[in-house]
């Protein structure tokens, strides 16, 4: 899916924003696509590392669908190289590994276990894109809905061609989206491409959530969450959800301490004063800020505890019942009782 | 400051081949005589920043005659009455290797992007230098041991069995530095008592212009290791004339397709022994000749014939076994094993055939 053929049985991956050329019997940078004599092979296709069925609130999506519970599946390989990246176990895999889960097998189990929706997500949903893309189809013909988890780093072309069945997106920063963070983590030399992508996320009229991760000293500028949060407010409306995620050790940054709450709370301020009406933080269960206000008479709306919801105090409509003000979140509730998440292999 | 802890380290200091074939090498360590880019830092060079490419070069081919003449009068009477130049020839090549980075072609390959412009090449490396770790390397050739290791990110070629594959090609996270904060780390390794500074990878070749503007910065005599695969430009070899004072090179592949099927690495054999014969005019050479399996034939057995006969059967080698299957060395079959004992003994019996008597 979108490259071009070159010179010399080269071609050129327009997935994501790298653009690798790769020559004959190579692989890009994510080692999962290869050019076999000029033409570019997904090595990944149909093959799942991890299938789950979590609440959507992991995702992190906290305005669509609340509530619901989404088939998450994977495949192995990233166009990134995180050093906290908590599956690496799966995304910095140096060998396609696998088990096969063809697209109708997927959407097969997803009604199968009463999902209302899949999420394309663990590592990166643009370097299995045939697969991703395929079974978006499929879930659409049955009415479920599909929603990416994402780096952000994939091309304007990628986001035009899942569009039609993409519903809603995560994209996930790390430090801010500071450039010199990327560039010493990931041989990431340019983060504009992130802004590109939310930017044709947008113009696609697909729901979009964002997360930033706040690392210790490394990644906790306040600056760079204020930028961030003024640019969310610009570009995408100051309705836009914007999750702060607590960074945990993992991988290999086991020495660096997980982000203090104070430290989260801080972050958070930040971005509230930016102008944002939905600021949540993660990765601290039982936190006031998991819950959602009304920006307009500050009235408790819908309590969390981590991915549950523990209390819903919206009208049907989706208004504030003190003050009748629109909350901007899609799809409906999906009230549930069963414990998730749960593995299915 | 180092109890030097390794045998081998000062045995060398007694072998009388490997003194001759580094000769300067061994005087800069002891401090005796001033690593090459010291020198370049006090020859003055003309230059207008703004002039182009090739009125830069111009310039540079007439510093380099400067350049042996004054090393040879400064290395006979250690004396000198060159003060700091304002404009060094250093500082034209810091110069001439920035403009080149604008359409990269500082390797063999050429891929022409511009590097300051947020882009990486094919060596994955954009604008700032990002280096994987830093260290007193204990296990070089024993006259290099103990030292100053800087591995960078990234690499020019794509050898399938790779044995750094993790920080050449798949491109771990590392640390960026800049010019200055690299240049202070320099200096501590060699006043730690590091022999030398070892720039290694991944590959320098990306780097050059990051490391000449390093070394601007340096005031301590350390000798310049240039650790690399070969595989670099024309350009990249006139810049290291007169900044590295040993050529740690490798040659690993014959003039077959080898090194193109393995590697990724066209006119591998052309280019690589262009680059060693001008590295020998202008420097000391030690050549890493790495012994792959079943490439006896095809590769070892021509290198070593080379090297006797174009370079001399004095030159320094290290022939090396270690081979192991690492990263994607299984998608070649040859080399999914490591080298047999017959296959060493045969290397070792082709050396001694060429004539080859230096070896590490």
């Amino acid at each position: 899916m979108l490259y071009e053929k070159q010179k010399e049985r080269k071609v050129k991956c327009n997935l994501c924003s790298r653009r690798c050329l790769i020559s004959d019997g190579a692989t890009g940078f994510c080692l999962v696509r290869k050019n076999e004599g000029g033409t570019l092979y997904s090595l990944n296709y149909g093959k799942a590392v991890s299938a789950a069925v979590d609440p959507i609130s992991k995702k992190p999506l906290s305005h669509f669908n609340p509530g619901a519970l989404v088939m998450s599946v994977a495949a192995a390989g990233c166009n990134f190289r995180c050093k906290f990246c908590d599956n690496w176990m799966v995304s910095q895999e140096r060998e396609v590994v696998g088990k096969v889960f063809p697209p109708s097998e997927i959407v097969k189990a997803a009604r199968d276990r009463s999902c209302q929706g899949i999420s394309y997500t663990y590592t990166e949903p643009t370097i299995y894109m045939e697969y991703a893309y395929e079974t978006a189809q499929l879930a659409h013909k049955v009415g479920i809905f599909n929603t990416f988890v994402t780096n952000g780093y994939l091309t304007p072309e990628a986001v035009k061609t899942i569009a039609p069945y993409l519903d809603a997106a995560t994209v996930d920063f790390k430090g801010g989206g500071d450039p010199g963070f990327y560039k010493s983590f990931s041989a990431v030399p340019n983060v504009r491409p992130i802004y590109e992508a939310l930017k044709e996320f947008r113009r696609n009229r697909i729901h979009i959530e964002i997360t930033n991760l706040v690392i210790p000293k490394i990644g906790d500028s306040i600056d760079r969450i204020r930028e961030m949060a003024t640019w969310i407010k610009e570009t995408l409306g100051r309705d836009t959800p914007f999750h702060l995620l607590r960074f945990h050790p993992d991988f290999k940054m086991t020495t660096t301490p997980a982000t203090t709450v104070e430290g989260m709370e801080r972050a958070y301020m930040a971005a509230r004063s930016a102008g944002l009406n939905y600021v949540y933080i993660g990765n601290v269960p039982g936190h006031p800020a998991e819950n959602t206000y009304c920006p307009n008479c500050n009235e408790l709306l819908i309590k969390r505890y981590s991915f549950e919801i523990t209390r819903w105090n919206l009208t049907k409509d989706m208004r504030c019942p003190v003050c009748a003000h629109k909350i901007p979140i899609k799809g409906n509730l999906h009230p549930r009782g069963a414990p998730f998440p749960y593995a299915l292999f | 400051m180092w109890k030097i802890p390794n045998p081998d380290a000062e045995a060398v200091l007694y072998d009388e081949l490997a003194k001759k074939s580094l000769a300067r090498y061994f005087t800069v360590i002891q401090n005796r005589k001033m690593a090459k880019f010291i020198i370049a830092k006090l020859l003055p060079a003309e230059f207008d920043k703004d002039a182009s490419l090739e009125l830069l070069w111009k310039e540079h081919e007439a510093c380099t005659e400067d350049f042996h003449r004054i090393e040879n009068e400064i290395d006979e009477s250690n004396e000198h009455e060159l003060l700091a130049a304002t404009k060094s020839y250093l500082d034209l090549k810091i110069e001439i290797a920035g403009k080149i980075l604008q359409h990269c072609h500082l390797c063999s390959r050429k891929c022409g992007i511009n590097r300051l412009a947020e882009e990486l090449g094919y060596c994955k490396c954009g604008d700032d230098m990002v280096v994987s770790s830093i260290f007193a390397h204990m296990g070089e050739e024993p006259e290099l041991v103990p030292s100053g290791t800087i591995f960078t990110l990234g690499c020019t070629i794509r050898c399938l069995h790779c044995q750094n594959w993790a920080i050449s090609q798949w491109m771990e996270p590392g640390t960026m530095y800049q010019p200055k904060d690299m240049a202070a780390v320099v200096e501590r390794l060699r006043l730690r008592g590091c022999r030398n500074v070892n720039l290694v990878g991944g590959e320098p070749t990306p780097w050059l212009h990051h490391w000449l503007e390093t070394f601007k910065h340096i005031s301590v005599n350390v000798p310049v290791i240039w650790n690399s695969n070969s595989y670099y430009s024309p350009e990249t070899a006139c810049l290291l004339s007169g900044f590295a004072d040993v050529y740690l090179l490798d040659f690993k592949y014959g003039p077959a397709d080898c090194a193109e099927r393995i590697s990724d690495a066209p006119e591998y054999w052309k280019v690589c022994t262009r680059n060693i014969l001008e590295a020998k005019k202008h420097g000391e050479l030690l050549l890493r000749v790495l012994v792959l399996p079943n490439h006896l034939e095809c590769c070892t057995k021509p290198i070593l014939n080379w090297i006797a006969e174009k370079l001399g059967f004095k030159t320094r080698i290290n022939l090396m076994f270690q081979y192991r299957p690492e990263w994607r060395a299984h998608e070649i079959p040859e080399l999914r094993r490591r080298l047999t004992k017959s296959e060493m003994k045969k290397a070792v019996q082709f050396a001694k055939k060429a004539g080859l008597t230096n070896l590490v």
